[in-house]
């Protein structure tokens, strides 16, 4: 994992130490995301560079629209809406149209939870990236759910590889260094939490109550 | 929602509640959710704690996280190792105890406070001598910190190891390790230093 130390990420972002501090105590950034870590000084306060420097950039253009209440909700991981339909989803341009046609088959219902929307996007994303067919995709899908629906949360990472021509998904609950075999390639590592910081932004109304 | 009020011995049930008043000896084993909790006895929480405003007069022992937008402190205040306490604004005459976090917007003391790990953007921790009665009556006769982390911060009578901020005043009666300071700084000459780091500059009281 790309990692930023606090005092690199406080001269990057110009943010105090109450800002940092205030944002953490307000649940803007996720405790998870400060890592403490042993260094020549003592110990050392790291974050996943990527994240934490996306999450503050959001904070920072939306803390004079927002209240910092509504900023949590809508900086969250979670959705504050527990289900979402497939009508409402149809609106949701990132999942492939092809995946959305399954989802009531992978997921047994036609009322969605945020994590099970942010998988399929998760997936959409990859196969296109990829080059996979819609239903290389819809395996790909179909495999992965099972898995995934175990962490129920969208705090995870998601792993995707090949073994000979068929697709696989490794689903762990942080970033870590996977070493394969020869006959194993690795094709991406996405963060499910970056997905839906995104989505949740462009679909509000559909995502934050 | 309810109000409580105990004044004898008794056990408070977990729950939410508008106001929350113990004067005697009481405790509760489950989380509690009040808008102003006001402790003026003996009281012993197992559960988080979550409220507007939390003033303790008496003694007070959590063993979980507490989480407040005001707390005031003129008795004494004991977090169990690794328990959180979160607040907008802390202001303790008292002593706060804890082997865990502290995060505070705004916190002074005129107490004492010892923590592991204290953050914040401004914080002034002014340990005074002669200090209060219950402070006496606790031995504590001085703040001890591991770590404090802040944008602003003014300490008298406090020995940490690590103190990090942009502008940074070590008052009378300190000890303290190391210190990364971005802004300006200025150490009393009654106190110790080990370590200055940081782009900082000089400044008189």
């Amino acid at each position: 994992m790309n990692l930023i130390s606090k005092k690199d990420l406080l001269a990057v972002t110009g943010i105090s130490y109450g800002q940092l501090y205030r944002w953490k105590r307000e649940r803007l950034i996720p405790e998870e995301w400060f890592l403490k870590q042993s260094a020549y000084t003592g110990q050392e306060t790291f974050f996943p560079r990527e994240q934490i420097l996306s999450r503050i950039k959001s904070i920072l253009d939306l803390k004079d629209i927002y209240s910092l209440e509504e900023l949590a909700k809508i900086l969250s991981p979670e959705s504050s809406v527990e289900k979402i339909s497939l009508g409402d989803l149809t609106e949701v341009e990132e999942i492939n149209k092809e995946l959305l046609e399954v989802l009531p088959e992978v997921f047994g219902e036609d009322q969605f939870e945020f994590f099970e929307v942010a998988l399929s996007i998760a997936i959409s994303q990859a196969a296109e990236r990829l080059g996979l067919s819609g239903e290389a995709a819809k395996n790909l899908l179909k495999k992965s759910a099972a898995a995934a629906l175990k962490h129920k949360t969208v705090t995870i990472f998601c792993t995707i590889f090949t073994v000979g021509e068929e697709y696989h998904t490794v689903f762990t609950p942080n970033s870590v260094a996977m070493s394969f075999d020869n006959e194993v390639e690795l094709k991406e590592e996405l963060a499910l939490s970056e997905i839906t910081d995104k989505i949740k932004m462009k679909y509000k109304h559909l995502f934050i109550k | 929602m309810k109000g409580l009020k105990l004044e004898g011995v008794g056990r408070v049930s977990g729950g939410e509640y508008d106001s929350i008043k113990l004067q005697g000896v009481s405790s509760c084993s489950d989380n509690i959710k009040a808008e102003d909790i006001e402790i003026e006895g003996v009281f012993t929480c197992g559960g988080e704690v979550e409220a507007g405003r939390m003033y303790c007069q008496g003694v007070a022992d959590f063993k979980s996280n507490i989480r407040a937008k005001k707390v005031i402190v003129s008795g004494v205040f004991n977090l169990k190792e690794g328990a959180k306490l979160e607040a907008a604004e802390i202001s303790c005459e008292g002593v706060i105890r804890t082997g865990g976090e502290i995060y505070a917007d705004l916190l002074r003391a005129d107490g004492c406070i010892t923590a592991r790990e204290v953050y914040g953007d401004n914080i002034t921790i002014e340990t005074h001598f002669p200090v209060n009665r219950i402070v006496k009556l606790f031995k504590t006769t001085k703040s001890d910190i591991k770590l404090i982390e802040a944008t602003t911060i003014k300490l008298s009578g406090v020995t940490a190891d690590t103190v990090n901020g942009t502008d940074i005043t070590i008052g009378p009666n300190c000890k303290i390790n190391s210190i990364d300071c971005s802004g300006a700084l200025y150490v009393d000459s009654s106190s110790t230093v080990e370590n200055i780091t940081g782009n900082y500059a000089r400044r008189e009281y």
